[in-house]
């Protein structure tokens, strides 16, 4: 009986993803204090940008970058950085002359 | 006794229109009466695997007539036909047209599967028949490895499995000695018996020689030869 | 329903029948789903942390901009702004990068007044809390107060040690601290912009848990930084502005920018949105590098989509000839289908949950570093988007299902007789 072995295989990888899912809402019950905690840092050290490119201006800080960044030297040149590329132009390059509107 | 199949005007022609065209049959009329057995003989060519095919619904003639329990399937569309080859036939093909790579029962068992039968219901009517033709013990072998002999006994089996009305056999015994011809006559003899209609190709005289066999039509280059009806005969 | 069981059940057979073949399928779908899911997993959850977090920054952050590019702003401009109806507090910051050649990591430094206090599991904790008041503050709105009015954060670790409050005293992130070995009680040396060397006393590591925020950071004293950059005094890198009315903040930017043309104010919902299209999960170079096994996956998809073999076209004319209806050979195809995609994709769902939440994103860090050398380990909360989820469970089954459908349809309603012979 193939197809029992088949249907139980497919019901015991469903059952998995479940648990998987009912495990990751626990979880983020869970650690929702560590959000309050990176909040509060936020909040009391007025940051900005997450920590986790560092290697140029840009890329630590997209949300403060010149409005020039990323291509600061020549407004065509090359990418240096590969993080660059999975970054896109910071939103406020598109949307700082709007403020001008008010 | 009631006419379970009949041709009209039958032709078959192969890729018409083409440089390889074939006419394979021409002209066919043939009637066959419910639980008659039939044997259509005639050298290699003459047209009797065609002729079968066209019986059984799985290919349509060019022109002309084809008469199932009173209904002309000859211009039916294929999803009608399925219902009723799945009803109606048992098929033996000469080159038996097994699935390769799965086990001998699952393919005799094959036929049932898109049927509400229970599996467990289909294999043990499948090992039943598999016990008569004397390959039980090759159950569970893959086809490829079973000798000429033996898939032709897994393909009778497959034709037998669904309890068809008519039993359409393409040279049943092509590959088998004089014992298990004999003992794949009997078989059909009992189910003649049992009212099933039977037609058989074949060019072996050791079939239709047989007693049981009513009628014998003779095939030539497409046509009909000859019809010999033993009962008046004899 | 026997029926289908039963289909399902020679599905099944036929399907191992090829089992290298098929095994070697699945292994591929599964791969490329688990890179998809893995992708997604890993932005949504990001984003979701991010957009999160990020609600706290600041309103406002105003930066004076000279030919083009972020210049330092006179702390003047402070009085300024205060004019403009609606703004709260006005704080300066000061920060700015520090390119280490010891360890040729990046550093981000920042300065504070004294002014911020977090809360610390040390003993210092006790003597800490004296809240300077801010310059400009409202009082009521004070920021230091909000902390420690709130019950929920007792017990919470941001923070081992405290913050600095005297001079040449330092917080350091944990990327910090492990690329330079020195922990609580350690020491630090940066050189200064005169080429002096500066020591600063670490007396706080930010908690390894929040390193998506703190990996990089150095936080010393505000007078420390001026040293250290040779910034003049009445200077600051930017000016955050608190604003009362979240809906009032566009109009505080433009009359900033009309009272000081020189600046460029960065609002909050910039920051929000800078972050949602970074982690849009369309661009990406993860996505692009299996972009070649996804093209491969759809040439195969299109080989199947496009012609039967030989075997399977005469397996279609057998199976039609012993009696099977169209329908039951086209029901063979889609079983066929969805046993091969639901196996990959519920396999490639789970892989990509457990690469993405239990190992950290371990295959994609290498490419989403980068040249950062301070980069902070994933420690990933399991947001999952249910709706991506789906979105993917349909792209890739009914595409694969029905190109094994597809070409079959044409041989399952001819004549069996035609189709056996090929
Ligand atoms: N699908 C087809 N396409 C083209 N020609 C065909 C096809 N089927 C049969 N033929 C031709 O039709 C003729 C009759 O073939 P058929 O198979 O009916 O002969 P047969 O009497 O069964 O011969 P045998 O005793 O060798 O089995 C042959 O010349 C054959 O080449
Ligand atoms: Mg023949």
């Amino acid at each position: 009986m193939k197809y029992k072995i088949f249907i139980g295989l497919i019901l015991s990888e469903i059952l998995l993803i479940l648990a998987l899912y009912v495990f990751s809402q626990m979880l983020i019950e869970r650690r929702s204090i560590e959000i309050t905690a990176k909040k509060i840092l936020v909040r009391e050290l007025m940051l900005t940008d997450l920590s986790i490119w560092t290697e140029a201006r840009y890329t630590r800080h997209p949300s403060q970058a010149d409005l020039f960044t990323p291509f600061q030297d020549f407004p065509s040149s090359v990418e240096h950085f590969p993080a660059g590329s999975i970054i896109a132009p910071p939103e406020n390059i598109k949307t700082w002359k709007s403020i001008k509107r008010y | 006794m009631d006419i379970i199949i009949k041709t009209e005007n039958v032709t078959k022609i192969f890729n018409p229109g083409m440089s390889d065209e074939v006419k394979a049959i021409t002209d066919v009329s043939i009637e066959i009466k419910r639980g008659e057995v039939v044997v259509l003989k005639g050298p290699s060519g003459s047209g009797k695997t065609t002729l079968l095919s066209l019986i059984g619904c799985i290919t349509r003639p060019t022109e002309g007539r084809v008469i199932v329990n009173g209904k002309n399937v000859a211009k039916l569309q294929e999803r009608f036909l399925t219902g009723i080859r799945q009803k109606t036939f048992g098929f033996v093909f000469q080159q038996f047209n097994l699935i390769r790579s799965i086990s001998v029962i699952e393919n005799i068992m094959l036929p049932l599967y898109p049927t509400n039968i229970k599996l467990s219901a289909i294999k043990k009517r499948a090992e039943s028949i598999m016990e008569k033709l004397g390959i039980s013990n090759k159950k569970d072998f893959k086809v490829q490895r079973l000798s000429g002999g033996e898939q032709q006994r897994a393909a009778i089996a497959r034709s037998l499995i669904n309890e068809p009305e008519i039993i359409l056999a393409d040279e049943p015994t092509a590959h088998l000695d004089t014992n298990l011809s004999e003992e794949i006559m009997r078989i059909f003899q009992r189910l003649n018996e049992d009212g099933k209609t039977i037609v058989i190709a074949t060019h072996d005289p050791f079939i239709y020689e047989r007693q049981f066999i009513q009628r014998t039509i003779e095939m030539r280059d497409g046509v009909v030869k000859n019809i010999l009806n033993k009962n008046h005969d004899v | 329903m026997e029926k289908h069981k039963k289909i399902l059940e020679y599905t099944l057979s036929s399907l191992l029948r090829r089992r290298y073949k098929n095994l070697a399928i699945i292994t591929v779908f599964s791969f490329i789903v688990a890179a998809l899911y893995s992708i997604l997993f890993l932005t949504h959850s990001l984003k979701k942390e991010a957009l999160t977090v990020l609600k706290e920054a600041p309103e406002l952050i105003v930066q004076k901009v000279s030919g083009g590019r972020h210049d330092l702003i006179p702390t003047d401009y402070m009085k300024r702004i205060q004019e403009i109806y609606g703004v709260g507090r006005i704080i300066p910051r000061y920060w700015g990068y520090y390119y280490d050649a010891i360890t040729d990591s990046n550093y981000t430094l920042m300065g504070i007044n004294g002014t911020h206090v977090l809360h610390s599991n040390s003993k210092d904790n006790e003597n800490y809390p004296s809240p300077i008041p801010l310059p400009q503050g409202e009082g009521a709105r004070g920021r230091v107060k909000d902390v420690f009015s709130d019950e929920n954060i007792k017990g919470l670790k941001l923070l081992n040690g405290r913050m600095p409050s005297n001079r040449k005293e330092c917080a350091i992130g944990k990327g910090v601290s492990d690329v330079r070995f020195t922990g609580i009680d350690g020491e630090i040396f940066l050189i200064d912009s005169k080429g002096k060397v500066l020591t600063f006393h670490v007396v706080g590591v930010f908690a390894s848990e929040s390193a998506i925020l703190t990996n990089d950071l150095i936080v010393i004293n505000k007078d420390d930084i001026l040293e250290l950059f040779g910034m003049p005094s009445d200077r600051a890198t930017d000016i955050a502005v608190e604003v009362y009315n979240e809906l009032e903040i566009p109009f505080v930017a433009s009359k900033i920018r009309e009272i000081l043309p020189d600046t460029r104010p960065i609002m909050k919902g910039e920051i929000i949105r800078t972050y949602e299209t970074l982690f849009n999960w369309r661009s990406g170079v993860i996505f692009t590098m299996f972009l070649g096994a996804l093209l491969a996956f759809c040439i195969l998809a299109w080989d199947k989509a496009t012609g039967l073999s030989a075997e399977e076209r005469q397996e279609i004319g057998i199976l039609k000839a012993i009696g099977w209806e169209t329908g039951d050979v086209l029901e063979l195809k889609f079983w066929e289908g969805i046993v091969i995609s639901f196996t990959s994709i519920l396999t490639g769902m789970i892989i990509a949950y457990i690469h993405i939440f239990f190992l950290g994103a371990s295959l994609f860090a290498p490419v989403l570093r980068g040249w950062s050398v301070l980069f902070p380990p994933f420690r990933l909360i399991p947001y999952v988007d249910l709706y991506q989820v789906f979105v993917v469970l349909f792209l890739t089954v009914i595409p694969y299902v029905a190109s094994t459908i597809i070409p079959s349809w044409k041989a399952a309603i001819t004549d069996p007789d035609t189709v056996m012979r090929g």
